[in-house]
This record gives structure tokens, sequence and C-alpha cells, in this order.
């Protein structure tokens, strides 16, 4: 279901069972957030950038008069910055909306339960801050992010008294 | 009538009283100090008696007994049988208090029933309706009170005359004697009203009626007088009747009001704020559209709603706006009760009440005031015997003032009490671990002061109910910068305390002047904004000079310190000489105006304040986001926080020069540094320089031996300090510009010519005294050169003095560092 906009239903439990995953792809990782969480996906937009701000904080969006600040966890997991991202995952978290620049955007998946593994300690804390856990899927691992993580978390923040 | 229209009465009737009460509070306290004042005396009875009226109605027979017995009182006050005195002021606004709580009560439980014994000071109230009574302020009701005898509402509300009143004795005693003198038409309710809550209360009263008396009150009363409450009712003996259409007559002139306001649910007024401030973004795109396609129907169209929206845009920003009174209604109250618990005296000064803020910030400030006027009467404020001692007054001033600045309020709370003293300050921080001895050395008097605002600071002696528990302060800031305002005090030891809040006046629509600054666009609110400087050509290049890092440009004569927005945003920076025309915004964002300068300026807009999201909340540069007409975000600059990342701020270097001039010279130890002849450097202490000028030596005169400067039309003596100093000149040509430094000390002034002025510098710590001579107070080290401190004050002893009696240029140097502050 190659949806841009992937429709979240209201009723659904987040049983640890029956979670979905938002999918896409960051360089070479394949990312996946809570369906609940996804607002909508939208095209690339015009950004303001920010200067002094934290490292991952791409710019601002204007989203139909709402400002979203934009986000570019590339760094933080460890990707090389290469190349614009074009498209932005909307989330939400408590009413506070943030975008996650990314690649390309992918499926609504249901993995099996059984292949979650939370992320092994050898992984950078700077990646284990955000990512909570791991898919096994084929061929390939579905890391799951915690937005609200994501959102609140302020590593590397640059102050803004910065000469 | 279903439950949920009774429900629906109850809640008009809980916002309603709560109004009043809060009416009351400003009544009663203003009363007190006009105990005559039958207006007051008027409104204070009507509020009471609509309270007792409606819970009758509504079945709250405790609140209603509670009024009743206020009501009492304030109708004896009113009729002027008796004067309102401390006892009485206390034991009403008691009685307010209790009125409070018991409406809360119905709020959450639906029921004024609690287990509080409100009988003694029911007791109190009745009491003190004697006009010989001597109850003590505090007093215990005398004797214990029986649960009431009439405490069925209803019974009260109809027997008013009943047997047990009436045989009870005491006051009740009046109700039958009162109305047999007393002919129908004439009787005025309120008088007459009085025994209905006294009989409960009567068996346990002390002996202190005067029937005679009363009778005689009620048949003097003259028919003519107006009743607040509406015609005068053909009472009689029926006094029930005659409170019951009072009540009605009082709702009505509530009506009236009514019938022009409306209570409103903030969320929706919130909602349509929300709303509006899209419909202002969507008529900034559509007013950049019609300007790009040209068409003139669009265009007129386009203005027409252009217009429409920022008069509904002004017109809904009204209605969430209400004066600074709404805060301060609630001080007298206040401070009256705490200068009584700590037995001080303080008279409150309220002003500029009518200045406008947003009720969210209103709501915001709130708290902060309220602890910050408790301070002042617990700390501050000393008692009467110690500030007689020191040759103050008795009865202390506090003073609360509300005025715009720049797109801000400013609410000031001044004291005149003891004031914070810096040396008690560091020891207790010190004691509390909150700094060490080493950090205490190196902060500035003011920033010891400002220690009170950490968390876990009290200086309090001993610890109050009030205050003086360690938290508050730091609490205060908090609360004030979380709506991203500032809180700050000046204080002077024995003189008193100023508490500053600056908050903004509204988080919602402001007008923005946009700047350009290497592609992207920056609001600076248009407040704030003060004017534009151009500087094209050569003023580019040679307009802007150099003190140390710090970029002056001279407007006006007056030095302004630069601040590139570039820099303060970390971005690349070009050398400014390079460009061809150099745009400076002027800036205000506190006392200090600094001048940003920008790549370029564009128009100003109407923008909708947005904040920004968490994790850029802590760059102060930044006070939020907005979109623009072309639907581009922008960010917002927090001009405060841009001074502060350029250092132009406070009592360091360049400010110094246009905002310490004169004042004291123990803030600021940055030193000017000065070159005379070829080699010697000289240091002057800023606080002391009053202004840099560049004159042609043509412009120095001679009067008498002494060589002049006219200087705003005055004659200001000038001296050379290679003569005072007795270095060989190293001036260059007739041609040459001198550096004249103004130096004065309020009252003398006088210039000092140097080669150059090299630097300004923070004071060294130590002053070598090797040996003093004219002018020159010791030496001290600057950046690992000698320099002579010159001695200003002797110089100007000594040199200024023929200025002196001359006030003209004293008050144009005053006149001058006030407009410079």
């Amino acid at each position: 279901m190659p949806s841009d906009t992937p429709t979240p239903t209201a009723s659904q439990a987040p049983s640890p069972d029956d979670m979905q995953y938002c999918t896409f792809r960051l360089g070479e990782l394949t990312l996946g957030v809570d369906v609940l969480s996804v607002q909508e996906v939208i095209r690339h937009e015009m950004m303001t950038k920010v200067p002094l701000a934290p490292t991952q904080v791409k710019g601002l969006v204007n989203l139909r008069g709402q400002i979203i600040t934009a986000l570019d966890l590339r760094e933080q997991l460890g990707l090389p910055m290469e190349g614009d991202l074009r498209a932005h995952v909307v989330i939400r978290d408590e009413d506070e909306a943030s975008s996650l620049l990314v690649d390309e955007v992918g499926d609504v998946v249901s993995p099996n339960e059984s292949d979650y593994e939370p992320i092994p300690s050898a992984v950078p804390e700077r990646v284990r801050n955000v990512v909570t856990g791991a898919y096994k899927l084929d061929g390939r691992l579905l890391l799951v992010l915690d937005t609200h993580r994501v959102l609140s978390e302020v590593p590397n923040a640059v102050s803004g008294r910065a000469r | 009538m279903n439950e949920d229209e009774v429900d629906e009465i109850v809640q008009e009737f809980l916002v309603e009283s709560a109004e009043n009460l809060d009416q009351l509070d400003r009544d009663l306290v203003a009363l007190e100090q006009n105990p005559t004042s039958r207006e007051l005396l008027g409104s204070i009875f009507r509020a009471i008696h609509t309270i007792k009226g409606t819970t009758g109605f509504l079945g709250f027979s405790r609140l209603e007994k509670l009024a009743h017995a206020a009501e009492n009182l304030l109708s004896r006050l009113r009729d002027g049988h008796l004067i309102l005195d401390a006892p009485r002021t206390t034991a009403l606004l008691e009685a307010v208090d209790e009125i409070r709580g018991l409406l809360a009560l119905i709020e959450s439980k639906g029921s004024d029933e609690d287990d509080r014994d409100l009988s003694a000071l029911m007791g109190r109230l009745q009491a003190l309706q004697d006009p010989n009574a001597v109850v003590p302020d505090h007093a215990a009701p005398v004797g214990p009170e029986p649960s009431l005898p009439a405490a069925d509402p209803p019974a009260a509300a109809t027997t008013s005359s009943s047997p047990e009143g009436a045989t009870d004795g005491a006051v009740t005693g009046e109700a039958p004697t009162a109305h047999p003198t007393a002919p129908p038409p004439a009787a005025p309710p309120p008088a007459a009203a009085a025994p209905v809550a006294a009989a409960p209360v009567a068996a346990a009263d002390p002996p202190v009626h005067e029937p005679v008396a009363d009778a005689v009150v009620v048949a003097e009363t003259p028919p003519s007088r107006p009743d607040p409450a509406g015609d005068p009712l053909p009472g009689g003996p029926a006094q029930e009747d005659a409170a019951a259409k009072e009540a009605p007559a009082a709702r009505e002139g509530a009506l009236a009001a009514g019938d022009r306001t409306i209570r409103v649910d903030v969320e929706l007024l919130d909602a349509l704020m929300r709303q509006t401030g899209e419909l202002v973004l969507a008529r900034n795109q559509i007013v950049s559209l019609a300007d790009s396609m040209g068409d003139s129907t669009l265009s007129r169209t386009v203005q027409r709603l252009s217009l429409i929206v920022s008069e509904l845009q002004e017109g809904l920003m009204k209605t969430r706006m209400q004066p600074v009174d709404h805060l301060w209604s609630k001080v007298p109250r206040l401070v009256r009760d705490l200068s009584s618990q700590f037995a001080k005296q303080v008279n409150v000064v309220l002003e500029g009440g009518e200045t406008e803020l947003d009720r969210s910030i209103i709501e915001a400030v709130k708290d902060p005031l309220t602890h910050l006027v408790r301070n002042a009467v617990d700390h501050g404020i000393e008692a009467p015997a110690q500030r007689e001692a020191k040759g103050k007054p008795g009865v202390g001033t506090l003073v609360l003032r509300a005025h715009h600045e720049g797109g801000h309020v400013i609410l000031e709370m001044i004291d005149d009490g003891a004031g914070v003293d810096p040396s008690r300050v560091a020891a207790k921080a010190l004691e509390k671990g909150l700094v060490t001895a080493d950090e205490l050395d190196r902060m500035s008097e003011r920033d010891v002061c400002d220690l009170i605002f950490r968390a876990g600071f009290s200086t309090a002696e001993t610890v109050t109910n009030v205050s003086g528990r360690g938290v508050g302060m730091d609490v205060v800031r908090t609360n004030i910068e979380r709506i991203g305002g500032t809180a700050d005090l000046q204080s002077e030891p024995g003189v008193g305390t100023t508490f500053r809040i600056k908050v903004p006046l509204t988080l919602a629509i402001i007008p923005a002047l946009l700047v350009g600054c290497q592609g992207d666009r920056y609001a600076i609110p248009q407040a704030a904004v003060q004017e534009l400087v151009r500087l094209e050509g050569d003023a580019a290049r040679t307009g802007i000079e150099r003190i140390d890092e710090v970029m002056m440009y001279r407007l006006r004569g007056r030095l302004l310190p630069l601040v590139r927005l570039d820099q303060s945003l970390g971005l690349d920076v070009d050398p400014l000489h390079e460009r061809s025309a150099v745009d400076i915004v002027v800036v205000k964002p506190d006392q200090t105006a600094i001048g940003l300068v920008v790549d370029s300026v564009h128009e100003t807009q109407e923008i909708v304040v947005k904040p920004l999201s968490q994790r850029l909340r802590q760059l102060s540069v930044f006070a939020g986001a907005t979109i623009l007409g072309d639907g581009a975000v922008s960010l917002i600059l927090d001009l405060s926080g841009v001074a502060d990342t350029a250092g132009v701020r406070d009592s360091t270097t360049s400010s110094a020069l246009t905002r310490d001039g004169l004042s004291d010279a123990g803030n600021s130890r940055s030193l000017l540094v000065l070159k005379v002849g070829d080699t010697r450097r000289v240091a002057v202490a800023l606080s002391q320089v009053v202004r840099l000028e560049e004159v042609e030596p043509g412009q120095i005169e001679f009067a008498g031996s002494r060589r002049v400067l006219q200087y705003r039309n005055e004659l200001l003596p000038v001296v050379w300090l290679t003569d005072l100093l007795g270095v060989p000149s190293s001036m260059g040509g007739p041609d040459e510009r001198l550096h004249v430094i103004v130096c004065s000390d309020g009252t003398r002034a006088v210039g000092l010519v140097a080669e150059d002025i090299l630097d300004v510098v923070e004071a060294a710590e130590t002053v070598h005294d090797l040996g003093r001579s004219m002018g020159r107070s010791g030496t001290v080290v600057v950046q690992g050169q000698a320099a002579d401190l010159l001695d200003v004050p002797t110089v100007l002893a000594q040199e200024g003095v023929s200025m002196v009696h001359d006030d003209h240029l004293r008050n144009a140097i005053e006149e001058m560092s006030a407009s410079a502050v």
C-alpha cells in the first residue's frame, strides 16, 4: 500500500501483536514509526533554516498555516549527510507536529511480534536514544523510532548564546 | 424547572457573586480610608444584598445567614449609625472571605454545608452592630454558639420578627421596637432587615443593645433618602417582603448592565483568535497574489477584504484585553491583611491601572505579582519604629505602576523599604551553597542581588507563613519568563527596592519589520524599532567606529553600539567596509538602544506569533516564528536575546558609554584607555565618561588663560592630558581632529584631550600606588602595559570648576544621560 497519506484508524488499539508501522527509507536504513503518530506525508516544501539550532533541525516548514520543525536524523543515525531529503513524514506528539525528512516513504506494515528484538547495546547510544528496537524482516531490519524521543530529545544542542 | 436549569442558575450566580466579591474587597478597603462615603457603602450593601437574596432563593441557607449578618452590619453603616473602623472592616472582610469559601464549596460540591463553624464570625458581625461595641480585631465570639435555632432558611426568610427572635432580647429587641415607630412607607428596608440573622446569635451576645436608639434611628431615616436598590418600598412590618422585592430590583440593575455585556467562554474566544490568525495569514497571501496580478478590480476587493480583516482582528484582540486593574484590585486588600499581620503600615499607590494586557498574560502574572507584594510587605518594608529610626515616615509606601514600553507592558513594584543588602544576599547565598566565594568575588553587586531569583534562596531572618520558605522568587522569574517576559530588581539598601516585570502585550498578532540576513527574512517586532539608518558611500566605510571589538555608530552625536545580525545568528560574517551600503535598524529591546546591522530592510507586515517547537525554545535569539504573505516561514527575533548574545547589554563595555554615563561608578569597572603623548597610556573610569567627541582644533577657543570648547551652547573647559601629566605632546598638524573625552560627575564637566582612544577594558584587579601626582590616582596594568589611572574627581574639581554654577550644562548633560538610558 504505497500511500502518501496513510490514514490511521482511530479505533486501533496499539497492542504489541497488532502494531502498524509507517515505514520509510533513510539512506540505507529502513525505519518505522507507529502509524498512529503519523499525521500525514508531504512532498518537499520550502524550508526556512534556523540559525544556532541543533544540527538535526533542518528548518521550519509551513504546513497549511502550521509551522512544523523538519528534522534530519541522518547524523544521529550515523548516516552520511548526502543529498537532499525530499519527503516529510509529519508526526505529532503532544500537540506539537514535526516532520522527519526521509528519502522515500514505504508501506504501512504490521510485522510479527515474534520478529521483534530490542536494540542491542552494541549500537551507539545516540542511535539507541531514538531507536527502541528492530523487527527482523526478510533481508532487512525495520528499526522502530520512538517518536516522542525523536521530538523531545535535544542532543548536540547548540546554545543560543553561541557567537 | 428542571435540574439543568437550576445548575445553570447556580452557575450564573457563582460567576456573578465572584465578581461582586472582588468589588467588595476593593470597596471595603477603599471605604476604610473614606469611611463616610455613601456611594461605597451603597455599593457594598447592594453586593451583599444581591448575594443574600439569590442564596435564599437557591436554598443555600448557611451562606444566606452569613450574608444576612454582614448585611445587617452594613445597613447600619450605610445609614450612618455606625462608622466603619478597623475591627468592623476586618469582620466584614472576613465575612467576604467566608462567603467566597462557601461559594467555592457550592461550586465543588453543590452544597454550602461543611463542618466549619461560622457562628463566631456571625457573633462578631452581630456584636459590631453596637455603636459602642469594643470587639478586639480578631476577637473570639463571646461564648459558645449553639447550633442556629432558626437554621431553616425558609423559616429565617419568613419569620423575621418571629417570637423567638423577639424574645431573645438583646439586639433582636430592636425589631419590635422599630417597627411600630416607623411609618410604613418610610421604613428603609435595609435598616429594618437586621433582626433576621440577629436572632440566632443574640443569646450569646454581650448586653450591647440599645432598643431606644434603634427605634429613633429608624424613625429618623428620611423617606427621601434614595434607596440604592430602587424605589422606597412600602415595606412596613413585613420586611421579608421588602427584602424580597429589593432583590429583584437589584437584579434588574444588574440586568441593565447585562444588556450591554455578555459572558463568553474564554475557549471560544481563543478559538476565534486562532481562526482570525489564520485569516490574517490567508489575507496576506491574497494581498501578495493580487499585487502580482495587477488586476485593479481584484486589488480593490482585496483592499477591502484587508481592511475588514484588520478591523475584525483588532476587535477580537480587544475582547481579550483586560486592564491591569484586574490585577491590582486585589492588592489593597492583600496589603491590608499582610500589614496587619506583620504590624506594619503600608500605603498602596496604584498607577496605570488602565493599561491593557491580554487576559492570558494577566493570568500568568497574577501569582508572581502576589508573591512580590507579599515579599515587599514582609521583608521589604520595615516596622514603623524601625522606619522612624531611619528617618523615614512610619508608613511605608508600595507603588505599583504599569505602562507600555516598546510593545511590552512594564509592571513595576516599588517599595521604600530596607532594600536588598548585597552583602547579606552574598552571605546567604554562600551559606546555602548557591555560589562559591570565588564566584562571589567576580560578581557585580547587581549580579549578587540577582541571586535572590535562584531556587532555594531566602534571606528572611524568620520564616513566616507568608514568605520566606525559599521558594518563590525563582518561581516568580520562571513564571514570567515562561510567557516571554523578564523579571529583575534594582535595589538601594536603606532606600527601597524596585521590581520590574516586563511582559509582552499580547501573544497573538503584532506588526513587524522584516529584515534580510543571508537570504532569509527575519521579523523584528515593530514596537521595538526606533528608526532605520542607511549608510551609503563614504559613510558606509567610515561611519562605523570601533572600540575594541564593539562597533559604534554616532547617531546624532551619541554612540550607538552596533550588533551584526549575521554574527548574532552564528552565520558567516563578511567585512562590513566592503559593503556599498550598511542598513542599521535602531532597536530598543530594553533600556539600551542598539543598532542591528542587517543585510537588507524589507516591508512591515502584521504577523501572527507562533511558538517555536520545544526543542528550539532554548534559542534565546528567537521569540517565535510566523508565516509571511508569500507563505514562507520567518523567524521572529527576540531583541533582548540578540543583545545578550552580542554582549552589549548590562554594564559592560559599549552600553556603559551611553547608559552609565553619569551613574555610580560602583556598577561599572570598565576603563577607557587613552593614548597620551607618544607612549603614555591613561585609563579613565568609564562611569565618569559622558561622551566621546571629535572636534576640529579650530573649535578650541580661549577664555582668559583657559582653553574652552563651545559645547551645547555652553563653554566646556578643555584640558590637554599631555599638559596635565607633563608629557610631550605628539599631536599632529593643525588639521587633525581632536579626541575630546567629556567627563562629568554630574555637577562639573571637563573635556580631556587625548591623542587617541585605544580601548575599553574591564578594570584591572589592583591599583598600584606608585606615587600620586596631579591628576593621577595610581597605576593599573591594562593588557600587560602600565597605564596611569586618571583621578577624574580631582581634575573635575580643579579644571571643571568654572562650569559648576552653570546649571545649564548640567541639565543638558543630565538630559542627555537620561535619554541615553
